[in-house]
């Protein structure tokens, strides 16, 4: 009976003092860890919590946060040759010591953006100096996937169950509301209040990288290499998905569109703040449709929309050599400094005119 | 499904334990609802098909004692059977149809393919048959009270995959529930939770990702890797099936019931009886009352006896279940027991006891036994009888003998769970002396954070929610 009482406050112990001796380095490194956070989107709120805590730690304040999707990720390179990374560099050179959270992650829709967003203000997380990046499919005819929010369902249901009964129908046409039994509900409430359970996936990992038996490190999110090197890569774009993502027919840009309504909800919530959205490059290479009048239109189409809101845009189409993509959207990694370089002087010149 | 390792399983069980431990008037209907509730978390329809065969066998053992008993003895066991046989089997049947006659009776059929096996249905199919035929043989009384008959059949730590418990044995135990001290035996049953989940979590669950990785390209591996894909697969059953064994015998013990042992580290066996006194106990014993024995057992002959023992042994394959691979491997089972019955009576011919009770001797007997049982469980675990077959071949037949430090590497990791499990028998042996000590000789406090290391191991080596017991399926 004795040692259960020790047992008792051993673990209170544990759950009071974990998440205070963690560093943010073990929970995040330049960008979200994809490899982890893919099987367990709770993850998301440990990493939050974790770059909560940095924030006040430091009393940090001026401080860029980057959401999107596997493009700001900087998929498929390393984590230090990321957008993030290369952009805290950037402000390093200019002499400012500007952190940059990059909170994107692969196959993050419009409505996980905006569900990020309201996250953040959850965390107490400043949204002041936002980066968001889109990309030309998110607009494109959703047929009737993919969903409109892939990870943070069940956060938008908590945090705006008015927009999430807005898109429900959407989402279960896409197949991406799977029932919840009863044990697992369960699960997750419980799961999600012991933090052993918490820090559980970056504690594992974290053992798993010093006995050096990670089975899934953190870069393996695909081949790094230059598109040109890979073989077969025009025959797997070659396919119906593709295809209808990249399609020419005129966008709906009303808010009958998930992406605008989503984007909608986006711009009034960064309203007097200071947001940049990138539209990412699409290499004409392995995607020639980027050519044709209705691609261009529906460019066009996306700038007039971002203009009419007043938000800062840049598109990148046309403006990264071909030579920097990994494949027909993603960059390598001299791609991505470019990328930041150019988000950084875009940023800072948008902070200077007001 | 609930899992035992699991941390909602944990909280329901605390909950529970609470309630049972303040309110011992109210334990017996407390439990009645946490079965059902267990229960049909694995489906409703699964649920209420459970709950109707519990009260047909209640109200037909009723009727055991009467005038009318073999008609009623025949009537449940075909209640029984046909239930099994058309939940687990119809598919199974209506193939071998297909393929004998020539001709597409699926689609004619249709209901055949969405059959879902109701969880726990072979065992509670053979522990309500058992308890039918105790009834009738008068070896118990029918039991008189349902929601004691509904504890039988439905307690949940026993009702997914065992141990098989007889009438005899349990209903007395939940008979006398509200009185049961279960003080007594908390230590105990803690032994057993944490052994099982120790098993479970920490081992049978990370050799599964290795074990499943050589079974998927088995087509491609040498003998040596054939080998190792054998030995991870032995280890991987043992600790995952025994492991739920022995949760579910420590969790009935914090109940203050006590469950049958259903293995005895079975492969330090020397030959396949002893092997089938120490694996899965609880049927091997129901195979030998209830299938073994009424068949004619060892009172009409030797060949009739080895005749009884394949056919046991073949049913009992196919009760694991519905594909030719379970067959071959209860018949392979049936040829080592009539084997080794054959051996003993040529030792005793040959004389040369003092040989034959050495240590060495049984040493020899161990590894050769060993092996023997890692071939029969290709069977068991191959998806068809081409891969188990070809499987054997390889480990039979030298193909690529090559020695690399990544086969060196998985057989270190095969000879170590080797030691852990004759560990396992030493501790056993030894149980009783090494807790005292344990608990004289050692602080609380480091008591205390020796069990938070090992809840915090289980916690960061669980693989999820999805690892269900290799058991369930059957």
């Amino acid at each position: 009976m004795k040692a259960f009482k020790y047992l008792i406050i051993y673990l209170l112990i544990i759950q009071l003092l974990l998440p205070g001796v963690v560093p943010l380095e073990f929970v995040y490194r330049y960008r979200i860890d994809y490899a982890l956070v893919k099987d367990n989107s709770a993850d998301i709120d440990v990493i939050l919590d974790q770059i909560q805590r940095q924030i006040k730690k430091q009393d940090l304040q001026d401080y860029i946060i980057i959401l999107g999707d596997s493009v700001a990720h900087s998929g498929p390179g390393p984590a230090d040759q990321s957008v993030g990374a290369r952009l805290q560099e950037y402000y390093r050179q200019q002499g400012r010591d500007r952190p940059v959270f990059n909170l994107a992650m692969p196959a993050m829709q419009v409505g996980d953006i905006y569900t990020m967003l309201l996250k953040l203000d959850e965390h107490g997380i400043s949204t002041d100096n936002l980066i968001i990046n889109v990309i030309y499919a998110g607009f494109a005819e959703r047929n009737p996937g993919p969903s409109t929010v892939f990870w943070l369902q069940k956060d938008l249901a908590r945090l705006d169950p008015a927009s999430f009964d807005h898109i429900e129908a959407q989402l279960q046409a896409s197949g991406s509301l799977p029932r919840e039994e009863p044990a697992q509900k369960l699960n997750k409430l419980i799961t999600q209040r012991l933090e052993v359970y918490r820090y559980k996936d970056f504690i594992k990992a974290d053992l798993q990288k010093r006995m050096g038996t990670n089975r899934k490190a953190e870069n393996g999110l695909g081949d790094p290499r230059p598109w040109y090197e890979k073989e077969g890569l025009k025959k797997l774009l070659d396919t119906p998905d593709y295809h209808n993502a990249f399609a020419v027919k005129p966008f709906d840009m009303s808010s009958r569109n998930p992406q605008i309504y989503f984007l909608n909800k986006i711009i009034e919530h960064q309203r007097h703040k200071e947001t940049l959205v990138f539209m990412a490059a699409v290499n004409p290479e392995l995607m020639p449709q980027v050519n044709q009048p209705g691609y261009q239109a529906n460019l066009q189409a996306v700038r007039n929309y971002f203009a009419a809101h007043s938000v800062r845009y840049i598109d990148f189409h046309g403006s990264i050599d071909q030579s920097r993509f990994s494949d027909h959207v993603h960059l390598i990694g001299p791609g991505y400094s470019l990328v930041a370089r150019r988000l950084g002087e875009d940023f800072s010149a948008g902070e200077k005119q007001l | 499904m609930m899992l035992f390792q699991t941390p909602e399983f944990m909280f329901c069980l605390i909950i529970l334990l609470a309630i049972y431990y303040f309110r011992p008037r109210g334990r017996m209907i407390l439990l009645a609802v946490a079965d059902l509730a267990f229960y049909a978390l694995a489906g409703l329809g699964p649920a209420a098909l459970f709950v109707g065969i519990t009260m047909a066998n209640y109200y037909l053992a009723q009727g055991l004692t009467g005038p009318r008993k073999r008609l009623l003895l025949w009537a449940g066991i075909i209640l029984n059977v046909g239930n099994l046989v058309f939940f687990k089997y119809t598919l199974f049947l209506v193939g071998i149809m297909e393929k004998a006659l020539q001709v597409p009776l699926l689609p004619q059929l249709p209901f055949a393919a969405k059959l879902i096996l109701p969880v726990g249905i072979s065992f509670y199919t053979f522990q309500f048959i058992s308890y039918l035929v105790d009834v009738y043989q008068k070896k118990i009384p029918p039991s008189q009270n349902l929601m004691v008959f509904w504890l039988f059949g439905s307690f949940f730590p026993h009702v997914i995959s065992g141990p098989i418990m007889r009438g005899g044995e349990l209903i007395p135990q939940l008979e006398r529930i509200e009185k049961q001290d279960i003080v007594m035996h908390f230590r105990l049953g803690l032994s057993y939770l944490a052994l099982g989940l120790f098993k479970k979590v920490l081992i049978a669950d990370n050799i599964a990702v290795y074990a499943n990785n050589f079974f998927a390209v088995s087509d491609s591996l040498g003998t040596i890797e054939t080998w190792i894909a054998a030995y991870l697969y032995t280890f991987q059953l043992y600790f995952d099936f025994s492991a739920y064994s022995e949760m579910a015998m420590g969790i009935a013990y914090l109940f203050g019931i006590k469950l049958n042992l259903n293995f005895n580290t079975p492969y330090l066996s020397a030959n396949a009886t002893e092997f089938w006194k120490r694996w899965h106990i609880t049927l091997s014993t129901w195979i030998r009352d209830y299938l073994y024995i009424p068949l004619g057992g060892s009172r009409k002959g030797e060949l009739r006896k080895y005749l009884n023992l394949f056919l046991a042994m073949s049913i009992s394959g196919l009760w694991h279940g519905a594909a030719f691979t379970f067959i071959v491997w209860g018949m392979y089972h049936g040829l080592l027991l009539i084997s080794h019955n054959i051996y003993r009576k040529l030792k005793a011919r040959l004389g040369r006891v003092r040989f034959f009770e050495t240590a060495a001797y049984r040493a020899i007997t161990i590894f050769v036994f060993f092996h023997l049982t890692c071939i029969g469980w290709v069977f068991f675990r191959a998806s068809s009888l081409d891969q188990a077959l070809h499987m054997i071949y390889r480990m039979l037949i030298p193909y690529q003998l090559s020695f690399t430090a990544f086969n060196g590497k998985f057989i270190l990791l095969a000879m170590g769970l080797y030691l852990l499990h004759m560990l396992e028998n030493w501790l056993r042996s030894h149980a009783g002396p090494l807790g005292d000590i344990w608990q004289r000789s050692v602080p609380a406090s480091l008591r205390a954070l020796a069990y938070t290391a090992f809840i915090l191991a289980l916690i960061l080596f669980s693989q999820g929610q999805t690892n269900n017991f290799i058991y369930f399926k059957f």
